[in-house]
């Protein structure tokens, strides 16, 4: 189990940050999100929870959506046409998705497991969750604003957003080494 | 319901907000966009003494990720062997939209300036941009001079201009002169939004730039702070002939009040025509007379939907 969880934590990792060497992505999005279909695979095939099963699907698609990235640079604030705005706003609700309904997966995981407490994990997941939600709701509302927004304004604005959006997904990552450190302690 | 499934919904209805937003966003954009860049008009007097012409500023607005550049200008209706060439200068950007600038030069060889009429008028261009697109323009009035020097002149101690479109034009008299008239091919275009002032043998002026001048060289414009508190009337109101005898200093500045005409682009040159007490005509011109609009989005929305661009 907790080896499942190591490969979506790197996962969420790769996906989070660039790995360059030069110009050269040396681990590319489309591995994360492979890593992460790998450990939703085993965890659905494990315990039959629709929540894995979703999160898997919707990785499937960032896994696809990342290999058509390679070819097609969508850099929204160079080129801010309306199908770049469509594609990342489309993009950052079914990202919040994806970390909703992995969230719910680990929670009834964590909640159906007698062997030792971990009411703590649960209750930190389950905030972790709601915030997660809220937060990049609102900052993907904010997005949808752009195309109206003056440059200057747009560009600080757009700084703010990843920055919520790393910060949030850096807790995402934190949250998921628990829950792997919890198995790799208590079960195995 | 339990808390995901309440967590859920929200996100679901979340969702929905966004897409609306994101729908609502794009079409207010699309309303916004322009079908061609929008050049605005420019009311010009350049003289064209010293057979070449640099920096003539023309102003234009395009959709915000339009980052073609203007190649070349060519008016059809101007002699062919006048070379105009065009260089990208500024671009600033706006909510929706580029605002540009470009400087357009001209050059006349010898034979052409020789045949060249008293006046040359610029009004509509063929812009070609860097993508190959040309489109017909027109760019309002810009009148090519040749301009000529009186028999006598005045000394123009300085001339120069202050934010707020104002200038300054200060003269040395080496002998009392009777002002005549002020004139400008402009006239039409200019009467109603100019103000002017005439300061009969002001030497306050000319001794303050004499000691700043003194004092510090590289900074003679400083006296122009002096001029918000000099009264100017409307141009048409200038009491015409008058006598100066030993200094004046011209003010003028733009009061332009009619929303068509707040966003167009000025450069007047005014003559001054006078003649000595023993009957001897010269004329001095007006250097600085210029205006540029200042905007905001609201005003190139505003000018944009005024000329049925959006």
């Amino acid at each position: 189990m907790s080896d499942n969880f190591n490969k979506i934590f790197w996962g969420i990792i790769i996906t989070l940050f660039n790995f360059n060497i030069g110009w050269l992505n040396i681990l590319p999005d489309f591995i994360g999100y492979g890593l992460m279909i790998s450990g939703l695979s085993y965890l659905y095939n494990e315990t039959k929870y629709k929540e894995f099963y979703i999160a898997k699907n919707i990785s499937v698609i960032f896994f696809i959506l990342s290999i058509i990235g390679i070819f097609y640079n969508m850099d929204l604030m160079k080129n801010m046409n309306f199908i770049n705005q469509i594609i990342s706003t489309t993009g950052g609700i079914i990202q919040i998705s994806l970390v909703f309904y992995m969230y719910s997966g680990v929670i009834n995981l964590l909640e159906n497991n007698d062997d030792v407490d971990c009411s703590g994990i649960i209750d930190s997941i389950i905030i972790s969750r709601r915030n997660y939600v809220y937060i990049i709701l609102i900052t993907t509302l904010i997005m949808t604003f752009f195309t109206n927004i003056k440059i200057d304004i747009l560009q600080i604005i757009a700084i703010a957003i990843i920055v919520v959006n790393i910060c949030m997904g850096i807790r995402w990552a934190q949250n998921i080494r628990i829950v792997r450190n919890y198995f790799n302690q208590n079960i195995v | 319901m339990n808390e995901q499934d309440k967590l859920q919904s929200k996100l679901f209805i979340g969702a929905i907000i966004i897409m609306i937003s994101l729908i609502v966003n794009i079409i207010y954009a699309n309303t916004q966009k322009l079908d061609s860049p929008i050049f605005f008009k420019h009311y010009y007097e350049i003289n064209t003494l010293e057979r070449s012409v640099e920096n003539i500023y023309l102003h234009y607005l395009t959709n915000s990720n339009d980052d073609r550049e203007v190649l070349y200008i060519n008016f059809p209706n101007v002699d062919k062997d006048i070379a105009f060439s065009v260089k990208q200068f500024s671009d600033t950007e706006y909510k929706h939209y580029n605002y540009k600038k470009i400087a357009l030069s001209i050059e006349f060889d010898d034979s052409v300036y020789s045949r060249m009429k008293d006046k040359i008028f610029l009004g509509d261009a063929l812009i070609t941009f860097n993508d190959g697109a040309t489109m017909e323009v027109d760019l309002g009035k810009i009148i090519l001079m040749k301009y000529i020097n009186g028999s006598i002149s005045l000394d123009h101690v300085m001339s120069g201009s202050s934010s707020g479109n104002k200038s300054k034009d200060i003269f040395k008299l080496e002998e009392p002169i009777i002002i005549n008239s002020i004139t400008t091919n402009l006239l039409e275009e200019s009467k109603d939004i100019i103000n002017m002032k005439i300061v009969n043998d002001d030497s306050t002026n000319i001794s303050l730039i004499e000691d700043l001048r003194s004092e510090k060289p590289n900074e003679p414009e400083l006296t122009l702070n002096k001029m918000d508190n000099v009264s100017l009337i409307p141009f048409e109101y200038i009491s015409l002939p008058l006598q100066v005898n030993s200094a004046m200093s011209i003010y003028t500045s733009f009061d332009i009040k009619e929303d068509s005409k707040k966003y167009n682009f000025y450069r007047i040159l005014y003559l001054v025509n006078f003649e000595t007490l023993s009957g001897e005509k010269g004329n001095e011109k007006l250097l600085n007379v210029r205006y540029e609009p200042y905007f905001t989005d609201k005003d190139l929305k505003n000018y944009l939907k005024d000329r049925g661009a959006i």
